[in-house]
């Protein structure tokens, strides 16, 4: 059982197995290359494409409809070797030799069936390149310890890469035969193009400047073409690292790769779940689709791989349904900052005469694990354990009033939602705690949100209002989240060089005041001091 | 390799002149021009007939006209011009003066009982 092709020779048609096909154009093809260069090629060529044609009619009867393998051999043969052309046309030996030598880097990419440790694409770059199989194997090893990169190209190359079956198609692998027919003429048709607009200005041309003109030509063409490839190889390389980067960015996305953590510390949390997947999915595609095409045009220059337009099309159409999912999630999204709303809750604290303000850290685990493994980001995360409760980074503020009034906290929570009714919303279900313990005051270090609330720029921020005349002792751990203080120049004041645990404060009627007295010292000394604290 | 390329040299030569003389006959098709030269030995494959005509007809010795063939394609069938016969009668000439050089040159070796194949090489008879 045997595929077959219909081909059209001089106006018959023709029913011939695929292979037998394959055979007999790439007798054509020698035929066409050796009389390439002759006046006559042309009517030479039809003159045995005729013939053929005829010999290959005598051949079919009523009881075969179809050309095989040996019927072409047999014309093949009765027609004659190209070289034994040469009998009869001395003039065209020299330069069929010349073309021989020219045209022999003109290969086919094909996969080397017989040559082969997976798929025989290491063997065919080879033949390709006309260097040692080894070192192809080698270069791609290397590549293979680069994020993989290898194993994608390899794969790629593999699907896009036909294997060599034939042997006109192996012989073509190797650069045996030649197809550099379709350049040649393209550029003829160039230089006709050329050629035809000197004549139209009426400026003869002389066939010496035709001649020196694709002689030329052949040079240019063939430096060209090294450059193409030269580049050709960069752009597949680059595009495949983009791609390979794209799918692992996809995969952690998703959480298929990676720690469970990664997940929430990639910022993706503005992204409603209802359209979660969707969305990366579509920004994925927007960047994946043009790097295929990408990859795939840069094989179609160097080899005959052919892009089929409904793949072109269809990936075009897969590109901007992608396109438009993320501009119209993106707009929705968008839509979703567009009001900021505002809520404050106020708790009255127990009065004392001192205040001690200490931190509790939400991320506690954090901080001691950071030490050890140097992680924040990451092992921050784990302390997700009430609810999530992301950057909201808490802000205190610490204000005076008057002596005798009661101590109090105000906790100002505010988000973004699409109406200022969705963004109070938000607003209040942000959750921030401050425990009063005796004289211990307690804060959080960051607000809490719901674990399926969205990332909607929340903040919060804590304004604590102190009587004149109470004093405040900050533990260290607690100075960043004040926004109204210079804990440096008070830390200054205490005597060890070491950093104070915990400064003091007095609440005096205008604001709060470091509790030591600044030390006499040589100014130069609270120099070196301050210069230290700068820059830490 | 030096015989090969001396009786290349010798066929090349008398083509052309044979193939001149088939179809001065008779309006004649390129592949019937075939069988004649295989009676004759003096080609084996088609495809180097095809670039001889063709240089024959745009020197103007043939020219050819298009037949419907009752199996397959039209056909090309050749005829000598007269410019062609006129070469042709020349070459005749040619021919006979050629047959008399030959038989001159090897007309010595001929008595020669010693010699093994007297009459097939040119190359040796101009040697000896």
């Amino acid at each position: 059982m045997n595929k077959t092709i219909i081909i059209n020779i001089n106006g018959i048609i023709f029913h011939i197995e695929e292979e037998a096909y394959a055979v007999l154009q790439s007798y054509m093809m020698d035929v066409k290359r050796h009389f390439g260069h002759s006046v006559d090629s042309d009517e030479i060529v039809n003159d045995i494409e005729n013939r053929i044609a005829e010999m290959l009619n005598e051949r079919i009867h009523q009881h075969k409809a179809v050309i095989t393998m040996q019927d072409v051999e047999e014309v093949c043969s009765q027609m004659g070797n190209v070289h034994d052309f040469a009998e009869g046309e001395e003039a065209s030996m020299k330069e069929d030799e010349f073309q021989e030598h020219y045209y022999r880097h003109e290969r086919a990419l094909f996969r080397d069936p017989d040559d082969k440790w997976l798929g025989g694409v290491c063997s065919g770059l080879a033949h390709y390149f006309g260097v040692d199989t080894t070192w192809v194997r080698i270069a791609l090893l290397v590549l293979f310890l680069f994020v993989g990169t290898g194993i994608l190209l390899y794969i790629i190359l593999w699907i896009v890469m036909p294997v060599a079956r034939t042997r006109s198609e192996k012989m073509r692998m190797r650069g045996e035969p030649t197809n550099l027919q379709n350049f040649k003429k393209s550029f003829e048709e160039d230089m006709g193009d050329i050629k035809r607009n000197f004549t139209a200005a009426g400026n003869a041309i002389s066939p010496g400047l035709k001649h020196s003109a694709k002689q030329a030509g052949k040079v240019i063409g063939h430096s060209a073409r090294v450059i193409v490839k030269i580049i050709g190889i960069f752009v597949i390389a680059l595009a495949s690292i983009g791609f390979v980067v794209g799918v692992m960015a996809l995969l952690a996305m998703l959480g298929f790769i990676g720690p469970v953590s990664w997940q929430s510390f990639l910022p993706t949390n503005f992204i409603s779940p209802e359209y979660y997947v969707p969305f990366i999915f579509s920004c994925f595609v927007v960047v994946a689709v043009p790097l295929i095409l990408l990859i795939l045009l840069a094989l179609r220059m160097l080899s005959t791989v052919k892009i089929s337009k409904y793949f072109g099309f269809s990936m075009l159409i897969i590109w901007l349904i992608a396109l438009f999912s993320i501009v119209y999630y993106g707009m929705t999204i968008g839509l979703d900052y567009a009001e900021r709303g505002t809520y404050t809750e106020k708790i009255t604290l127990a009065p004392d005469s001192v205040f001690h303000f200490s931190l509790n850290d939400l991320t506690t685990i954090t901080h001691e694990m950071d030490s050890i493994e140097d992680q924040a980001p990451l092992n921050r995360r784990i302390s997700n354990r009430k609810a999530h409760w992301k950057d909201i980074r808490a802000w205190i503020y610490i204000n005076k009033i008057d002596s005798g009034m009661v101590p109090s906290a105000e906790k100002e929570y505010s988000a973004k939602g699409a109406t200022i009714d969705i963004a109070l919303r938000r607003a209040q279900e942000m959750h921030y705690s401050i425990l009063q313990k005796g004289e211990h005051l307690i804060f959080d270090s960051h607000a809490t949100i719901l674990h399926n609330e969205l990332d909607r720029d929340q903040h919060i921020r804590i304004k604590v209002n102190i009587p004149v005349g109470t004093t405040v002792k900050i533990d260290r751990s607690l100075q960043y989240y004040v926004g109204n203080l210079d804990f440096n120049e008070c830390a200054d004041r205490y005597p060890d060089l070491q950093k104070p645990e915990v400064i003091e404060w007095l609440m005096t009627a205008s604001g709060l005041e470091c509790r030591l007295a600044a030390p006499i010292l040589p100014a130069d000394s609270n120099q070196t001091a301050v210069t230290k604290d700068g820059i830490r | 390799m030096a015989v090969d390329n001396t009786q290349t040299q010798m066929r090349k030569g008398i083509l052309e002149y044979c193939i001149l003389s088939i179809i001065s006959q008779d309006e004649i098709y390129a592949s019937d021009i075939l069988q004649e030269l295989k009676k004759a030995k003096l080609l084996v494959v088609e495809g180097t007939l095809y670039p001889l005509l063709t240089r024959l007809k745009n020197n103007g010795l043939l020219s050819y006209t298009w037949k419907e063939s009752s199996s397959g394609p039209p056909r090309k069938y050749y005829q000598i011009t007269p410019e062609g016969t006129a070469i042709l009668n020349q070459l005749d000439n040619t021919w006979e003066e050629l047959i008399f050089a030959v038989n001159m040159a090897m007309e010595k070796r001929k008595n020669k009982p010693t010699s093994e194949n007297p009459l097939t090489d040119q190359k040796e008879g101009n040697h000896e």
